[in-house]
């Protein structure tokens, strides 16, 4: 008889999908062995005991055990289930996003626990953050520099000069900013005010304990996400579905993201 | 694998190897078995199959697969016509009419938003269930999505929409709870808290 080789690990649950009867395919996020895919049976029937703790964006401890094509799930216990990102629309689709990202620009069975960690940090800043946009702009801009897309932010891309935070732009083809000079050489580039530019460079050397303190004014808050968006379009040559799905959010319902739940007072400088 | 086989066994294989759950080994069990098995059974199942594309329509009411448009359910003057459940599947509504609890009308979405899947609000039947509620207000809407982070978000989405559109009814969502035979020791902490937020007086 073949012996099974089982295995434990942390794991975010970033997708799954149907399979079979009662099955389902996940996409586990893990600090030792990167993205994989695991096999969880039965967890479609409400009497199964495994379910509930394999629910998207769930940090959970799994046992699994090695199969010749995918992992099987054994055992799987909660952690940490962020309950706020669940009871939330807004928030739920931020974790949809951050999800979203880290699978498209993640592959299979690469390890990088920073990754990791942050995609875990991030997740609970979302279920309790109070401008949890703020949050996935923080997560995007880390988690690019962790995968080599870090942004560059103090010298301009195209002149290498150190750059003044007033009157840049942004390349996401180049991945920086452009300076006044060489701003009109670059089309692609979009204009990039100063709040939005300290706010930048603030995501990227700031922890989030200090970030969480950032009051964005609406303005800024939109300049940064098309910034980020045009980035990972860039990035990945396709927009994420969550992106989509934001906008059609905004539109039905008017303001999901109401203005009493941003804090107000704090600064970026 | 097919290759040899007669074109009929061999377009039946790929036919049925198409079907969820079912690989090339399980369809070509199935189509062998179909292909000995008594005469009147193959055609049985011929004959289910074409119904199944011919002789159903959507109920454009609720949305429910049927025979006729309104279906069933929506033509039947004793139910109760001030209650809709809204469900994400056909199967759903046979479940909950399993139950012989449940004596309102339905409104089947086809889905669960999922936006990593690219299935937004405009894939579901979310605008004709506003649409509906404009025609014809009810007292109660009843959001029985899975108790899954897609059903809620589904659920979620829906009373924003409704809400949105000046609609008032009462909109409630199935008991989440612990499952009939479960142990609480296995129960994960979300189902565990709404269970005990959801706890009902005994007697
Ligand atoms: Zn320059
Ligand atoms: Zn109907």
């Amino acid at each position: 008889m073949n012996r099974i080789r089982l295995y434990r690990s942390e794991a975010i649950v970033l997708r799954r999908h149907e399979v079979g009867e009662a099955d389902r395919i996940l996409t586990l996020y893990t600090p030792d062995r990167g993205k994989l895919a695991a096999i969880a049976k039965g967890v479609r029937r409400i009497s199964s005991r495994k379910s509930g703790h394999v629910e998207l964006f769930t940090h959970v401890a799994v046992l699994l055990a090695a199969g010749r094509n995918l992992d099987v799930l054994t055992q799987a216990e909660t952690i940490e289930p962020f309950r706020g990102i669940r009871d939330d629309l807004i928030r739920t689709t931020y974790a949809y996003h951050v999800a979203e990202l880290t699978d498209r620009l993640t592959v299979d069975a690469s390890p990088l626990p920073a990754a990791f960690w942050l995609l875990r940090d991030t997740l609970a800043a979302l279920s309790t953050a109070d401008d949890p946009s703020l949050a996935a702009r923080y997560f995007e801009v880390r988690l690019l520099g962790l995968l080599g897309f870090r942004p560059q932010l103090f010298t301009c891309v195209a002149c290498g000069k150190t750059v003044d935070p007033d009157g840049n732009a942004f390349s996401p083809d180049l991945g920086g900013v452009v300076c006044p000079a060489c701003a009109p050489g670059h089309r692609e580039a979009v204009p990039l005010g100063e709040r939005a530019f300290r706010v930048l460079r603030f995501l990227q050397t700031r922890e989030w304990a200090m970030v969480q303190r950032v009051a964005l004014e609406p303005a800024t808050r939109g300049a940064l996400e098309r910034l980020m968006q045009a980035y990972v379009r860039h990035i990945l040559e396709r927009d994420l579905h969550s992106v989509s799905f934001l906008r059609g959010l905004r539109r039905v319902g008017g303001t999901f993201e109401t203005p009493s739940s941003v804090r107000v007072g704090g600064s970026a400088d | 694998m097919t290759a040899s086989l007669p074109g009929p066994v061999a377009r039946l294989i790929d036919e049925l190897g198409r079907l969820p759950g079912i690989g090339p080994k399980t369809a070509s069990r199935l189509a062998f078995y179909l292909l000995r098995a008594p005469n009147n059974q193959a055609s049985a199942l011929a004959d289910a199959l074409r119904a199944l594309s011919e002789g159903l329509v959507y109920c454009r009411q609720c949305f429910n697969i049927a025979e006729h448009d309104p279906c069933a359910i929506c033509a039947d003057a004793a139910r109760d016509h001030g209650t809709i459940c809204v469900v994400e599947e056909p199967l759903d509504v046979i479940a909950l009419e399993r139950t012989r609890e449940y004596r309102g009308l339905y409104h089947v979405l086809h889905g669960a938003i999922s936006p990593v899947d690219g299935i937004g609000p405009a894939d579901l039947r979310i605008d004709e269930l506003v649409a509906r509620l404009r025609r014809a207000p009810v007292r109660e809407l009843i959001l029985a999505t899975n108790p899954s982070l897609e059903g809620d978000a589904t659920a979620m989405y829906i009373e924003r929409a409704i809400r949105a559109s000046g609609g008032e009814p009462r909109i409630t969502r199935l008991a989440r709870g612990l499952p009939v035979g479960g142990d609480i020791e296995y129960a994960d902490q979300v189902t565990l808290a709404r269970a005990v937020k959801g706890r009902s007086e005994l007697g």
